[in-house]
């Protein structure tokens, strides 16, 4: 007998009728469920913006490789994969197998396909890809019940009572315990039938084991072919059960995830919105109205798997902000409820002012969901719309708006920090090849001036044309637009902007990564397209070209910092390195290095603000670069440099420790002139 | 209750002053200009008065640059009428702006129980506005106010004045009356920049043109100029038994010991 | 006529510290222009208070229940009346809180020069110039008079108030209280005291600030014993101080934590960080003791110290106790 099987064996014709009765209702249900989840995103809209169809294939591709998975947590990742491509396999094989006996067999029996060879490679694909699932399960749900304490554990402060912390466990048990009784009983029902000596199908080694098994458990042919009919039903059911049920799961996901990963934008953070704030009806409302159908594919799209939550330096130090909440606090709302209130009652102010935007979270999360934007569009909304900001924020906004600078300074006396320098200062009756963008701690704060007048004093050295702005330069925005002062963020870009673009400059470098950013990304929203580098990548290949002279005879031991703007936002990890290397300089990385590089707590317009938790970024941090055992802490942002200089200075441990910058480092590296040699 | 609040800009004194040519004026061209700090925890009192009391609060000022800003924020804050008298003049003491405040007022026609306004600015070289107006109206007057309580169905308030070290005095005064704030009861409230735009929207300056050009002020500036400040400290050198013997006569000299 | 009047403050039945500041500049007024120096004493039951103002040649004095606690509207009208009748030169009061307005008030009303916010008079060829201070303390002018009599405000603490402080029996002329007097519509009510569980360290003439030099929690004593010895002073420092948690969150100055502006802000092993700067650079008298020469809190000190502050502070403890 050729090889196939018989799918509705043992049941009785008008089963079989009930069967597909069942099936088409399941998959009615199934598709308006779908539709209307479809219909939270103004989907028409989102696939006909531009680009929309080549991020889609990139998604495809992501989602192919779980790549976005397997970044930061390997276990969970394979497991995914497992779970993600046997699932695939079923559901290819379960359409193969439709076509063939609902479509095929019907219109042209001839054409026939699922037997012989066919049907033993099938039976065999689907078996392994159904133990791949199987295993995959398991190990989720191992992981799941291990890890319950940690990252999955709803049990913060920062979940609301909507969407509580029982529904969404039950949730996760119902869709993976769901799924698992759909894959044992897919066994299951093999090993029944197997139990039969007629069939003997050794490639369908998984059926054929469990109906090894249920032997050994004393089940007999006919009590097996007695349940077997009932199981099948109970198989079928819990299928179609678990096929309705996911559109309204966390199953969703698997649809919401890859419209997320297609709407998703690489600068997402990096290069903030930039609203058109003439018009009062483009300032935020603080309500749904402010959330558009990317926003809710995103909220949807999450499936609390928790990696944002664990990775938020602020949650790590208990405060009140919670990344993974931010987004589940929001699952509830409806989008047609335009006027429901969303800060205040749904996300609390204190969560939307704990974040230092350090990218931790969105750097991440699997399915590119953008908190960042999130909390700096409800930040928006607490400063130009409400004007509920803390009086610290207060006045650095008022400081920024009036004086173009963070330090209530005047903005004439910006030059000062160079005035013994003789550097020139760029306008538009000369020009210069390098463009020194000092930034405003770097021109008022004491301290982060020593580490301007060493960056050009090298410069100098090194021979290189360089000029900076003096009295001319603007802060960048950065801490404005942070902070959700949007419309002072445009007025500073878009002044800097229109005074770079009348000055004659070959490239841009700063000794800040915030700028840096800015710069970079940001300002090409108002017409400024310049060619920006942070001064360790700059330096890095003055260093590498021979044009600055140092001894690689230091032998400190450094720990270097990796500042969030530069690192995750801007993907400079290796140059500051190289410099220390080139130094001499023994590195010893921190645990949390690169990427997973644990946030000074200055960001998002921290560093200027007073902080009263108990538990500061700044001194975890520091902790874990003394832990290190370095006497220097290597860092290439004045806002890390003036965060840990508090922090060595609370904590009294500048005899064990100082921070430096890496400019500060090379100067040293440069001034001992018996042993400087070039270095290659 | 009708309240009047009166309120300055004062020149920014975070950027550099520039003395003009003629050594007896400051050179404005180039200055920035800010609502004096005083006026600003008046226009705050006068608000939180009327959430109180209810009433109506109107805010004039005399024409300056950046007047503007400091009007429309005032209005977004609460105040109901926004009014500037226009001069020609480009800089007055503070005795000839009273005089002018004193015609507007006149010619508003409207009986005010409150007058409040900042009790000092850092340009009262030869007086200060609540003072010389109450001298003008014949009206008392009690500065240095940290808290006003008027009496709803009296015609009279209570007012708290800060004295210093932790010292207040408190009065009682028929209305109306001038107060000069020190400080409102609570910060000035911050104005998100929406509330501004709406009120720019749904609010006008009115303007009153100045009367007559006032009387001028009874001091002559002679001259003007930077104070004398050696950049940066005196340093003083020698043994620490020098050093303080030094520094024991300069703070006898100082009065302080 | 043509005398030299100083307004005596008192609050509580004492004399202030201004009031013998003035008197000192009176007598230097007094001395220039060869005039008598009297001082008007306002207020009730305050003649025991005659003799503290004996460092003038003369006491002018009216008495009333109106006039018993400082009160802009009745002592104006009192102030006005003495000066119609007497007729002096100038009147000198001090630019304080309690007589705010005062001077401001009465020179709109009569029509008289009012200078304000000076530091300083001085007399050039029988004529009384002022120095007065503008702009917090950016710009200062020169002012002179245009009619007579003057009314000057002084700003506090700058000039010595010891050298006036002799109890002595002077002349005491009485004037009698105008009726007008009774026609005031402010009365004082009463003092409050303000409850604080901390002092207001904006209110103190010396503030003793400590920094990181200071290097622990248990050497503050030093900067405790400095502000013993002044008068009305505490001890105050700069956030990592705060931080560390060594003084109180009342005793921050800076941007973060008050603004003062005392008499004297001696500053002991701060380097001066902006922030800090902002909540003091409005002193009177800022002294600074830094080891390091380059600390930016002597670009705005006015006195600098370039050394060890453990070994200046016990001299400096030494010699202010005598």
């Amino acid at each position: 007998m050729t090889d196939t099987r018989d799918v509705f064996r043992l049941l009785e014709p008008w089963e079989k009728n009930v069967f597909y009765i069942v099936a088409l209702i399941t998959v009615i249900v199934f598709i308006v469920f779908t539709v209307r989840r479809l219909m939270r995103y103004d989907i028409r809209k989102l696939i006909r913006e531009k680009g929309f169809w080549k991020r889609f294939f990139r998604a495809i591709y992501d989602a192919s490789t779980n790549r976005t998975l397997l970044h930061g947590d390997i276990f969970a990742g394979v497991m995914h994969f497992c779970i993600f491509w046997g699932m695939i396999f079923l559901l290819i094989g379960t359409i193969i197998l439709a076509l063939n006996i609902d479509i095929i067999e019907i219109v042209a029996p001839s054409y026939s396909f699922w037997h012989g060879t066919f049907y033993v490679v099938y039976s065999f694909i689907l078996d392994f890809f159904g133990s791949i699932a199987f295993i995959g399960i398991i190990g989720m749900m191992g992981r799941r019940v291990y890890l319950r304490k940690t990252q999955m554990s709803y049990r913060t402060r920062t979940l609301n009572d909507h969407g509580t912390e029982r529904s969404y466990i039950l949730d996760d048990w119902v869709f993976v315990g769901l799924l698992f009784v759909v894959i044992i009983g897919g066994f299951i029902l093999e090993g029944l039938r197997l139990r039969d000596p007629k069939y003997s199908e050794w490639y369908s080694f998984a059926g054929t084991f469990t109906s090894w098994l249920l032997s050994a458990m004393g089940i007999s042919t006919d009590m097996a072919n007695a349940v077997y009919p009932h199981f099948w039903w109970f198989h079928g059911i819990i299928s179609f059960i678990w096929i309705m049920y996911v559109p309204v799961s966390k199953g969703w996901h698997i649809f919401a995830g890859i419209l997320s990963l297609s709407v998703s934008d690489e600068l997402a953070g990096k290069r903030l919105s930039r609203p058109n704030l003439e018009s009062e009806e483009n300032f935020p409302t603080g309500t749904v109205k402010d959330l558009t159908g990317r926003s809710f594919v995103m909220i949807d799209a999450c499936i609390r798997c928790g990696r944002c939550h664990a990775a938020c330096p602020a949650q790590a130090c208990e405060h009140p902000l919670s990344p993974r909440d931010l987004i589940l606090n929001m699952k509830p709302l409806d989008p047609k409820k335009k006027e429901e209130k969303i800060v205040g009652p749904i996300i609390k102010e204190e969560m939307i002012w704990a974040c230092t935007t350090c990218y931790a979270c969105m750097n991440r999360c699997p399915l590119k969901i953008e908190h960042i934007p999130f909390i700096v569009e409800f930040r928006r909304y607490l400063v130009m719309v409400e004007g509920n900001i803390a009086s610290d924020a207060q006045n650095l906004l008022k400081s920024l708006e009036r004086y173009s600078n963070a330090y209530s300074m005047s903005n004439s006396s910006r030059g000062d920090w160079a005035s013994e320098l003789n550097v020139k200062v760029l306008d538009e009756g000369n020009e210069t090849d390098v463009l020194y963008f000092a930034g405003c701690a770097a021109s008022f704060d004491p301290r982060n001036q020593e580490v301007a007048k060493s960056f050009v004093r090298i410069l100098q050295k090194a021979g290189i044309d360089v000029a900076i702005l003096g009295p001319n330069e603007g802060c960048c925005g950065d801490p404005a637009r942070r902070l959700g002062h949007e419309f002072v963020a445009q007025m500073l870009m878009q002044a800097n902007v229109d005074m770079l673009n009348k000055l004659k400059f070959r490239r841009i470098v700063t000794t800040c990564p915030h700028c840096y950013n800015t710069l970079k990304n940001e300002y090409p929203q108002f017409g400024g397209r310049y060619e920006v580098y942070h001064h360790t990548e700059f330096l890095a290949k003055l260093i590498k070209e021979g044009k600055i002279k140092i001894s690689a005879s230091k032998k400190e031991t450094v720990t270097y910092h990796d500042s969030c703007y530069l690192g995750r936002y801007n993907g400079v990890y290796d140059a500051p390195r190289e410099i220390l290397r080139a130094l001499g300089c023994k590195i010893v990385e921190m645990p949390k290095n690169r990427e997973i590089a644990f946030c000074c707590g200055g960001g998002g317009g921290k560093v200027f603000m007073e902080d009263k938790s108990p538990i500061r970024l700044s001194h975890r941090r520091i902790d874990e670069a003394v832990n290190t055992g370095a006497s220097t802490l290597a860092t290439a942002c004045p806002f890390c440099m003036t965060m840990f200089e508090d922090a060595t200075k609370s904590k009294d441990l500048r005899e064990k420790i100082l921070p430096h910058d890496i400019v500060e480092i090379i100067e040293k590296g440069m001034m001992e002139p018996e042993d400087s040699k070039p270095v290659s | 209750m009708k309240i009047l609040v009166l309120i300055k800009m004062v020149l920014d004194t975070v950027e550099e002053i520039k003395i003009d040519p003629s050594g007896k004026k400051v050179d404005t061209d180039a200055a920035r200009f800010i609502l004096n700090d005083v006026d600003n925890h008046a226009v705050e009192e006068a608000i939180l008065l009327k959430e109180k009391y209810g009433g109506h609060v109107t805010v004039l000022a005399v024409d300056a640059p950046e007047i503007d800003d400091a009007l429309f924020t005032a209005a977004a804050k609460g105040a109901d009428r926004i009014i500037k008298v226009t001069t020609g003049m480009e800089q007055m003491s503070t005795q000839t702006m009273a005089k002018l405040l004193h015609s507007a007022i006149q010619n508003m026609n409207t009986q005010f129980d409150l007058i409040l306004t900042g009790v000092q600015a850092s340009d009262d070289i030869d007086g200060e506005i609540g003072p010389s107006l109450a001298a003008q109206f014949n009206l008392p007057y009690i500065g240095m106010a940290v808290k006003v309580l008027p009496d709803p169905q009296g015609r009279s308030t209570e007012v708290v004045t800060e004295l210093g070290g932790g010292l207040y005095a408190s009065y009682r005064s028929s209305l109306p009356v001038i107060v000069g704030i020190s400080a409102a009861e609570k910060p000035p409230r911050y104005v998100p920049i929406m509330k501004v735009r709406m009120a720019m929207k749904s609010k006008k300056i009115e303007t009153i043109p100045a009367p007559a050009p006032p009387p001028g002020s009874k001091i002559d500036v002679l001259k003007l100029y930077k104070p004398v400040v050696t950049g940066g400290a005196a340093m003083i050198t020698g043994t620490p038994e020098q050093i303080a013997d030094n520094l024991v006569k300069i703070f006898r000299d100082r009065g302080l010991s | 006529m043509d005398e030299i009047f100083i307004l005596a403050e008192h609050i509580k039945g004492k004399i202030t510290d201004t009031t013998y500041e003035i008197l000192t500049l009176g007598r230097e007024i007094s001395a220039k222009m060869n005039r008598p120096l009297k001082a008007v004493l306002l207020g009730k039951g305050v003649g025991n208070l005659a003799m503290d103002l004996g460092y003038a040649d003369g006491v002018v004095m009216m008495e009333h229940d109106l006039l018993a606690n400082v009160n802009i509207q009745t002592w104006s009208i009192a102030l006005m009346h003495i000066i119609k009748e007497k007729k002096p030169e100038m009147v000198i009061m001090g630019s304080t809180n309690s007589l705010m307005g005062l001077g401001s008030y009465i020179a709109e009303k009569m029509g008289l020069p009012y200078m304000n916010l000076c530091k300083g008079l001085r007399v050039e060829d029988q004529q009384v110039v002022g120095n007065a201070i503008l702009y917090g303390g950016k710009i200062e002018a020169d002012v002179r008079p245009c009619a007579k009599p003057i009314l000057v405000s002084v700003r506090p603490g700058n000039y010595p108030g010891d050298p006036a402080r002799t109890r002595r029996e002077v002349p005491v002329e009485c004037v009698t209280p105008p009726d007008t007097l009774m026609e005031a519509k402010i009365n004082f009510k009463e003092f409050i005291q303000a409850e604080r569980k901390d002092i207001d360290i904006t209110q103190c003439d010396v503030l003793v600030a400590v920094g990181r030099g200071i290097q622990n929690k248990e050497n503050i004593v030093h900067a405790e014993t400095l502000a013993k010895i002044f008068k009305n002073a505490a001890v105050v420092g700069s956030r990592p101080i705060i931080d560390q948690e060594w003084l109180p969150l009342t005793r921050l100055v800076g941007r973060s934590g008050m603004s003062v502006r005392p008499k004297l802000y001696l500053a002991l092993g701060i380097s001066g960080a902006p922030e800090h700067m902002e909540g003091m650079k409005g002193a009177q008298l800022i002294v600074a003791i830094n080891k390091d020469k380059k600390a930016p809190i002597f670009r705005i000190a006015h006195y600098g110290v370039a050394e060890d502050l453990f070994k200046v502070i016990p001299k400096l403890a030494e010699r202010l106790k005598k």
